[in-house]
């Protein structure tokens, strides 16, 4: 193999010709989203599905679920860094990585989705220190770096890249400072999962998302931390039987595993426990103060009340109690259905904070809409994904991603 | 969240037992505020209407049925859901006046405004604005005419404001204090039917006053705490009870 | 090369610092905010002194003084003229898009000869050669048909044409003609009157004051000063008639002014009308021939409302009874003569808030007919004979500011009538159906850019005169159409007594005592309230009134006429687009309107995609549920459908006036249209 020099010491990858049409496949995806991004970028929003009801619409559920999956990134590194989980040190690696993707994917989302992508500074030069989104551009855009950071080591130990001193020296300093870097990351993780969250939240004029809160954080910025940092390792975990199904190998040994489902599970079960109380105290309390029914908040298929029980039931109180108990954890295809049906939940709710709340129509002589995203915006959503899928091989393939794979693999 | 309060506050009554659903208001707001002309309207979730007069009835069938139209202009609520949320301040809640007003230069056209709006009163710009050739010489001075990816509405016309201040200081007279007549938006002064009145709500003078103040004037969707500027009128009950969300034990805003 | 942390730092703090130290990063940044506000394919602004200049807009057949705002001499939008009686500072729905429309993409900007299947510019003065050549063949055998119905235009032209040996010029239809008729039959010397802004009750037979029934902008302003109660009589409920309870009569289409009869027996009953000329006959013929059960099958209203209505009527200080079409054009005159009894009956005319008397002009074109014999003339009837060759077809065909080929009952009649005319003219501003069949395309100058004038608008409460000066030179290569006539009679040797447009206009002036320097400037005319000799409650005509009882279990159509989708002569404005609703045009498809009970028994539902079939033709439609219209009763929106213009007015539903078939009324022989039974099946 032309690369042999650049995998990492003692591991086995595929033939370069098998890699290169795996990323051809990926390019196809990647070329089509160009398209797409291209169709966008100079004519218009106007060629995509969204309109004057519908201001958010796929691109950003998408943008907020991944954002949440990724979430697994500071929460892992908090625990392995600042609570000095030294398991955890086995695939930190990987959520660093997923998190990386998931930053830099919803940032090139966003440029997409506002109308003058030239103006996006905008939010630090002229920021509205009273809104949510303003507090969500700092810390993305803070966090995103953060995440470079932390990927930018990983680049570094790339075996031929590491051979150069002034690289190894480097990629050694950032290995010392990673636990600052962490600390920063988890900082302003909290606030923009919450900022997320809080966005919707505050929203007085729409009752669906509409919360009441704790000083100026609605609960939802609660929830959205909650249910960010209790599936961002579920999804971590996907993420990772993923690739060890693509690549027949075995990269993170069971116990790591097992202790994420387990985190993921405790911190769902947090999340679900409030998250049921809040929409009964929604339905109940906030709701009929301003003369509706929890009836009149769902409509159709798209917005119906199944949702809702999906996102709460199948998808939460059920992966929660599976993800607790150590039997259900140790069954590692129970597991990852738990984690699947978890990280549904999780995106099942950012679809409905986000694009429910703006299909209700709040006036009493005016009617439900609905939305369907077009080609443009599904095109572009698969680049993104399609865009994971390439980094993440290029990174499994010539970087040191997984500290016990030569062992496990042996 | 703070009240923005001023001396001056600019608002509209407007009367839904004597609008006919004629439709020159919207044009006339078009026309005025330079929104390019849209050749296919079918889809109505994509047209720019900075005021847009919706149908409504009592739901009863013949021969109970009962018909008014409601246009809604921007609200320019005294607590805007829009002016909070937007990430760059390029809304502006002005303190001569109230008026919620857009600023195009800073916009960045994420559609947080929007989708904060429970009036729908705010609109995107979702293509750049085509005009029919030569038409574009029609465009009225002192309305910015906005590209593709910002956010606009109703501003009361505001540039009309501004002139009538101008007006006001090149005849000697004081511009913040002007006459009821001195400043109408376009919606105002061309509704043939009588149904739109404008003036200062603080004022007793000026007959938006009078009006906002009568037992069937509602304002829309006042239990959210928006606090519009905007007064609706009708002595129907069931036209009072579509102004806002309500229980079915509770009663009607005005009975 | 070893890295500690002081280095590490100071590379990391170095770098950031650099960087931001550049210029680079802050022009660059400060250039792109300016960029996005500026690029360049997005219109400039341009400014210059402010004027606001009186015109007459005249889309309908309601003609009100509106005010151009002008910058540097550049008009850009149009708005209300408080000082003009017609209009008191409101602005229908087309006015308010006028100015804009100067530049719409259908604008003729040259005149246009039909070659093959397209046309080709060519010259004013070709166009006038080969006019004058085609005039001087056709010797007698020319016709006319124009919309201006209030305007010297139509004096000069029809001036012309009686010089050349024809009765053949007409005017579109439209509420006057009946009422013309109407008024004569009992005795009026000139036109009805309406001082509507002085009645305390207003009862509206059929007439839909709001969008087609008189002076429109001037109906609203007086129902906004609150100082009558209004009752809408027809079969599709209006909004905004009331702040009372009960204001919508339900009636079957087209037999509105029917219930003038109903309501007349309880007017006489409760002794109203003793003495008056013509009582005995109207008493026997509404009490013993023709009694409210009659009626009341004949309507679908029952006795017991015609007897509230008559009660309200007795009770009201001023009462005034309005009676029309629902959709501004195509009612019988024999029913607004019944309509307009009524007012007699209660000694409502000449009186204040009443109906009176608006004497027609003097003439000031040589030649032309007046106005009464003109309205007389039939066009509809005209169309239709020579189509099935009962008449022989015109030579020369002018169509003066109108778009027959369109707006005319049974368009496919009007197109084989033309086909037999050698030689069309269209006078149009606008590209349209009726110019898209012309031999010779004439541009007409816009209404801003040449001078126009109108007097009293049908639905004026007294005689009035306004003048329309041009504020602007003419954009494209067009002329007015009066002066082109004008002209043309010049070649051909026909003297009409006036050189120009604007000495025919003076002469008006005169005739009327009007100061023309006032007029010029925009202010209109008003005359005091005329003192019209008396009228009678009868004419033996009324007798062919039929009352035929509405077929048990028929659909019938009620077209709706409105403002804001455009009139005859104009289709949906490129600023009007927006006002469409789903309940008139869903994804460009027509709606046709009923309410549930109807759809049930039809098996319809919200949505169905449909045809709707009359003895005159067939749309296609979709069906849309609404409870303002009453059972058996369909209706649809006029003026859609066009098949010639641009983006804004084509491709949008189908075209009603397919659909209205064509009557003589009995007693009158005028052609009456508007409401035939249709079929609706599923496509």
């Amino acid at each position: 193999m032309i690369d042999k020099a650049w995998i990492p010491e003692g591991v086995q990858r595929c033939s370069i010709g098998k890699f290169l049409l795996w990323l051809t496949f990926i390019g196809v995806f990647i070329a089509w989203g160009l398209y797409g991004a291209f169709v966008v970028l100079s004519q218009g929003i106007g060629t995509t599905g969204l309109d004057n009801y519908f201001g958010f619409g796929l691109w950003i559920t998408f943008d907020l679920a991944v954002i949440a999956l990724g979430a697994g990134a500071f929460f892992t590194g908090f625990l392995r860094y600042i609570l000095r989980i030294d398991q955890l040190k086995n695939i930190i690696n990987l959520t660093v990585l997923v998190g990386f993707l998931c930053y830099s994917g919803a940032m090139i989302v966003l440029v997409l989705d506002i109308g003058q992508p030239l103006r996006c500074w905008f939010g630090y030069w002229h920021p509205n220190v009273h809104s949510m989104l303003t507090e969500v551009i700092f810390c993305i855009t803070c966090y995103c770096t953060v995440l470079v950071i932390e990927y930018v080591p990983l680049i570094l130990e790339n075996r031929m890249i590491n051979k150069n001193r002034f690289c190894h020296h480097l990629a050694h300093n950032f290995h010392i400072y990673m636990p600052l870097f962490a600390g920063i990351g988890t900082f302003l993780s909290f606030f923009h999962q919450g900022s997320l969250g809080g966005m919707y939240g505050v929203l007085f004029g729409r009752p669906y998302a509409f919360r009441e809160g704790f000083f100026i954080w609605p609960w939802t910025f609660f929830l959205f931390i909650a249910s960010a940092i209790a599936s961002g390792p579920s999804f971590t975990l996907l993420v990772n039987k993923l690739m060890e199904a693509l690549s027949g190998k075995k990269l993170v040994d069971d116990f790591t595993k097992e202790l994420m489902a387990k985190i993921s599970g405790m911190l769902l079960c947090f999340y679900i426990f409030w998250k049921i109380m809040d929409t009964w105290a929604w339905a109940n309390g906030m709701l009929p103060k301003e003369g509706l029914t929890f009836d009149q908040m769902f409509y159709g298929l798209a917005y119906g009340k199944w949702l809702l029980w999906t996102e709460l039931g199948i998808c939460g109180v059920v992966p929660a109690i599976m993800l607790i108990i150590p039997a259900v954890r140790k069954i590692h295809g129970l597991m990852y259905i738990a984690a699947f049906l978890n990280c549904s939940g999780i995106v099942i709710n950012r679809f409905v904070q986000t694009v429910q709340t703006s299909a209700h129509p709040v006036l009493p002589f005016d009617a439900w809409q609905t939305y369907a995203p077009n080609w443009a915006e599904w095109s572009t959503s698969l680049m993104i994904v399609a865009y994971g899928f390439l980094v993440m091989s290029l990174s499994y393939r010539y970087l040191p991603v997984f500290p016990k794979e030569k062992e496990l693999n042996s | 969240m703070e009240h923005k309060e001023s001396n001056i506050k600019w608002g509209m009554v407007i009367d839904l037992d004597k609008c006919t659903g004629c439709g020159a208001c919207m044009v006339a707001c078009e026309a005025e505020n330079n929104i390019a002309p849209t050749p296919d309207s079918s889809n109505k979730l994509r047209t720019l209407s900075w005021l847009l007069v919706y149908e409504m009835n009592n739901g009863k069938a013949y021969p109970e049925h009962d018909v008014a139209y409601l246009p809604r202009p921007c609200m320019q609520c005294g607590n805007p859901s829009c002016l909070h949320v937007c990430p760059v301040v390029a809304i502006d809640k002005n303190e001569e006046g109230g008026i919620v007003s857009q600023v195009y230069p800073r916009c960045i056209g994420c559609r947080y405004c929007m989708a904060a709006c429970p009036y729908h009163a705010r609109y995107f710009n979702w293509f750049d604005p085509i005009w029919p050739e030569g038409m574009e010489k029609t465009l009225t001075p002192n309305v910015s005419v906005r590209p593709r990816g910002v956010a606009e509405k109703c501003t009361f016309c505001h540039h009309k404001f501004a002139e009538a201040k101008e007006r006001a200081r090149a005849e000697g007279r004081d511009p913040s204090h002007l006459e009821e007549g001195d400043y109408i938006p376009a919606c105002v002064a061309a509704c043939p039917n009588g149904a739109m009145h404008f003036g200062d709500l603080n004022n007793p003078k000026h007959k938006v006053y009078e009006l906002s103040h009568k037992p069937e004037a509602f304002r829309l969707l006042e239990r959210l705490g928006t606090d519009p500027q905007v007064y609706y009128s009708s002595k129907r009950e069931w036209v009072r009870r579509q102004g806002d969300n309500y229980l079915t034990n509770e009663k009607t805003k005005g009975e | 090369m070893g890295l500690d942390r002081r280095s590490f730092i100071a590379f990391l703090a170095g770098g950031t610092g650099g960087i931001l130290c550049t210029p680079v990063i802050w022009k660059g940044l400060d250039d792109i905010s300016i960029w996005s506000q500026n690029w360049p394919w997005i219109p400039k602004l341009k400014y210059g002194q402010r004027e606001k200049k009186p015109v007459v807009c005249k889309f309908g057949s309601d003609a009100y003084g509106v005010r151009v705002e002008t910058a540097a001499g550049r008009p850009f939008v149009a708005q209300g003229n408080p000082d003009h009686p017609l209009s008191k500072g409101g602005i229908c729905p087309l006015g308010a898009a006028s100015v804009q429309m100067l530049y719409s993409p259908s604008r003729v900007k040259a005149p246009m000869k039909k070659v093959g299947d397209g046309f080709e510019n060519i010259s004013w003065d070709e166009a006038g050669k080969l006019l004058a050549a085609k005039i001087k063949a056709a010797g007698s055998d020319v016709c006319a048909m124009t919309g201006d119905e209030t305007g010297t235009t139509a004096d000069i032209l029809a001036g012309f044409l009686a010089g050349l040996g024809s009765e053949a010029c007409f005017l579109m239809p439209s509420e006057s003609a009946p009422a013309a008729r109407a008024w004569e039959l009992l005795g009026g010397q000139g036109m009805p009157g309406y001082d509507i802004e002085h009645a305390d009750l207003v009862l509206s037979l059929g007439a839909d004051i709001h969008e087609s029934w008189g002076t429109v902008v001037r109906n609203g302003k007086a129902m906004a000063a609150d100082n009558a109660v209004y009752t809408y009589v027809g079969p599709v409920q209006k909004a905004g008639t009331s702040i009372s309870a009960k204001t919508w009569v339900a009636c079957a289409p087209g037999t509105e002014p029917l219930v003038a009869l109903g309501i007349a027996a309880y007017l006489i009953n409760a002794g109203k009308g003793v003495g008056m000329p013509g009582y005995d006959a109207l008493k026997e013929f509404v009490t013993l021939t023709n009694p409210p059960s009659r009626v009341a099958q004949a309507t679908g209203v029952s006795e017991a409302t015609m007897k509230q209505l008559a009660g309200a009527l007795l009770r009201a200080r001023r009462p005034l009874i309005l009676t029309g079409s629902e959709f501004g054009q195509g009612a019988d005159a024999l029913g607004c003569a019944a309509g307009l009894v009524l007012n007699v009956l209660l000694g409502r005319v000449n009186a204040k808030g009443g109906v009176t008397d608006i004497p027609f002009t003097a003439a000031v074109v040589n030649k032309a007919p007046d106005r009464r014999t003109l309205l007389a003339r039939d066009v509809v009837g005209y169309v239709q004979d020579v189509a099935q060759g009962k008449t022989k077809p015109a030579k020369v065909t002018l169509v003066v500011d109108a778009n027959p080929a369109y707006a005319l009952p049974q368009p496919e009649v009007t197109a084989k009538a033309f086909e037999k005319s050698d030689f069309v003219v269209s006078f149009s501003s606008f590209m349209d159906e009726t110019a898209a069949r012309a031999d010779l395309i004439l541009p007409a100058s816009y209404f801003i850019e040449a001078m126009d004038d109108a007097y009293a608008p049908y639905g004026s409460g007294q005689a009035n005169y306004s003048v329309s000066p041009a504020i602007i030179d003419p954009v494209f290569d067009t002329k007015s159409a009066a002066e082109v006539i004008l002209s043309l009679a010049a070649s051909t040797g026909i003297d009409l007594g006036v050189a120009s447009f604007e000495e025919a206009a003076k002469a008006r002036a005169e005739a009327l005592g009007a100061d023309w320097d006032t007029l010029a400037e925009g202010t209109a005319w008003v005359a005091e309230m005329s003192n019209g000799s008396g009228v009678s409650l009868w004419n033996d005509a009324l007798r062919a009134l039929s009352l035929a009882k509405v077929p048990a279990g028929a659909m019938i159509l009620a077209p709706l006429a409105r403002l804001h989708l455009g009139v005859d002569g104009t289709p949906t404005t490129p600023f009007g687009t927006i006002t469409i609703r789903n309940t008139e045009l869903k994804k460009n498809v027509l709606c046709v309107q009923m309410n549930a009970a109807t759809a049930g028994k039809l098996g319809m539902k919200q949505d169905d995609a449909v045809q709707v079939k009359s003895p005159a033709g067939s749309c296609k439609a979709v069906v849309s549920l609404s409870e303002a219209i009453m059972p058996g009763v369909v209706a649809m929106p006029l003026c859609l459908g066009h098949t010639v213009g641009d983006a804004f007015s084509k491709n949008k539903g189908d075209n009603v006036y397919k659909l209205l078939d064509v009557q003589r009324e009995g007693g009158t022989g005028m052609s009456v249209f508007g409401n035939p039974q249709v079929q609706i099946t599923k496509a």
